[in-house]
């Protein structure tokens, strides 16, 4: 928290400087306006100095200007350039310590789920020791005070194993690869195979690309996203899409991938929308879940800098959608992992006798 | 043509420092009846102690030469990543096979371990049922299904 607040400190500082700078340009130029043929050259040789200044080849270089103001604007300019740096520095400092932090509280995380399951199977153990030895000695009050202390020790474990599950993202992280997505949609939907036929769903799958991600993670986003999907639908005819849009220009920075996964149930309210991806945040109370599956959703998608959200219409249905960078995917190896995908997808049985 | 211990009873040595731990595990033998000896030690050093007869258990027959040995890792005194690593440069203590037995799955842990010689690594499950069914299957495959050296064989 204290790092996130410094970096924003850091990041206000900058901004200052920046409009700082700007107002003292366009004050000086406009009163080196007032003068003439010198003032154009003296201009001139300013535009030159901040053309090196902003290709990074000058820093400290004095102009040479006849005009002082001219030169005045030049020191401000290398001054702030300096300034800027120094923040960047510092900002970079900021973030590289809150990334420490970070991964040292996933640490604590992952060290005290350990030791809250010490206690936890001696409770569970203990509780049946109870019902199994002295079940004949127990009244049915007894008997079901023994119940609900077993369900809720039940209940603490899968906690504590979805708190392990979310810190270990923190802290084991599996290198990048190229991935085809409707490849890991098989798999999910292989997965997933007991719940679709127990609702009857239909599973649309459009064309996905072949993106730069982590695998294990990457399914499991898709196994929350399209099994909350499921098991909150009560539509008589659940359908679940997967889809996706390229934006070549997003307002938000460099090219990416839109995913979405819609389904026709019920919807959430809008005063839910952020609600949904809070650890251990439930809309209903259901006896497996414990909330924690949007919230990995959301850890996997912003660690490289995508963004999650959702768009509901209360009783229609729900989409939730997620950006996927495309940076850093070759076009040369674009075509090769779709290529493959396509044989896993279609042609395994095919191909197997040849191996 | 067997091996002198190649019938229960075994002797297996327990080495947990949690009360409940040790009582659950004890309980877990006693349900699997397979009628093998547990012997409990409560931190690192007291199972060197038991496992080179000397201490409180320099005594004659009050600590058998274990055909298995059961270890968590987080114990008082020595830890059990010492105590493994004494067992396994020792000629005559090598030879017994070593289930690390503990909570944490962590990597690091599962690695450090086995560097130093573990014959297997097995995370405690929460579940009453679960211990049970570990229980059931360490003595399974250690005592039933593997062969093990036999127990008076001191050459190195």
């Amino acid at each position: 928290m204290g790092q996130a607040l410094t970096s924003e400190v850091v990041m206000h500082a900058v901004f200052m400087d920046l409009i700082l700078g700007v107002v003292v340009v366009i004050a000086a130029l406009g009163a080196s306006f007032l003068a003439s043929a010198p003032v154009r050259d003296s201009l001139k040789e300013l535009l030159g100095f901040v053309k090196r200044v902003d290709a990074g080849e000058s820093r400290g270089e004095e102009l040479e200007s006849d005009l002082a103001e001219v030169n005045d604007v030049g020191r401000l300019l290398s001054d702030l350039v300096k300034r800027v740096e120094e923040a960047q520095v510092k900002l970079a400092r900021a973030q590289k310590q809150l990334k420490a932090t970070q991964k040292e509280m996933d640490e604590h995380t992952y060290v005290i789920s350990h030791d809250l399951k010490e206690p936890l199977r001696g409770i569970e153990a203990f509780s049946k020791f109870l019902v199994d030895d002295y079940r004949d000695k127990l009244d049915e009050e007894g008997r079901h005070c023994v119940d609900v202390i077993r369900n809720a020790a039940l209940r603490m474990q899968r906690l504590i194993s979805d708190l392990l599950k979310f810190s270990r993202l923190g802290h084991q992280r599996n290198p990048f690869e190229t991935v085809g997505l409707n490849t890991m949609l098989i798999h999910v939907r292989v997965n997933l195979q007991y719940a679709i036929d127990a609702k009857k769903v239909d599973l649309r799958v459009d064309k996905l690309p072949t993106v730069l991600c982590d695998a294990t993670a990457m399914t499991g986003v898709f196994h929350n996203l399209i099994s909350n999907a499921i098991k909150y639908n009560e539509n008589p005819h659940p359908v679940v899409e997967i889809g996706c849009e390229e934006k070549e220009n997003p307002p938000t920075g460099p090219a990416e991938y839109v995913v979405h996964v819609r389904d026709n149930g019920a919807g959430i309210e809008p005063e839910y929308f952020e609600k949904i991806f809070q650890i251990f945040q439930r809309l209903q109370r259901d006896d497996e879940g414990t909330g924690i599956g949007l919230t990995i959703v959301k850890r996997v998608i912003e660690w490289p800098g995508g963004r999650v959200w959702v768009e509901s219409e209360f009783g229609k249905g729900t989409t939730f959608y997620f950006t996927l960078p495309k940076r850093g995917l070759k076009e040369t190896q674009t075509a090769t992992a779709m290529d493959a995908s396509k044989t896993t997808a279609n042609g395994r049985a095919e191909l197997a006798p040849t191996v | 043509m067997d091996a002198p211990n190649s019938h229960p009873p075994f002797d297996i040595l327990l080495v947990e420092d949690n009360p409940a731990d040790v009582e659950i595990t004890i309980e877990a033998f006693r349900r699997s009846r397979k009628g093998n000896h547990v012997f409990v030690c409560h931190d690192g050093e007291e199972a060197l102690d038991f496992l080179f007869q000397r201490g409180q258990y320099s005594k004659p027959g009050t600590a058998p030469r274990p055909d298995l040995i059961l270890l968590d890792l987080n114990l008082p005194k020595k830890n059990g990543v010492e105590v493994l690593e004494q067992v396994k440069t020792d000629l005559r203590m090598k030879g017994i096979p070593v289930v690390v037995l503990t909570t944490s799955d962590r990597e690091e842990d599962v690695a450090r371990c086995y560097k130093v010689g573990a014959n297997s690594y097995l995370t405690k499950p929460v579940q009453f049922d679960d211990c049970l069914k570990l229980v059931e299957d360490i003595q399974q495959y250690w005592l039933q299904i593997s062969k093990l050296p036999p127990k008076n064989n001191t050459a190195p």
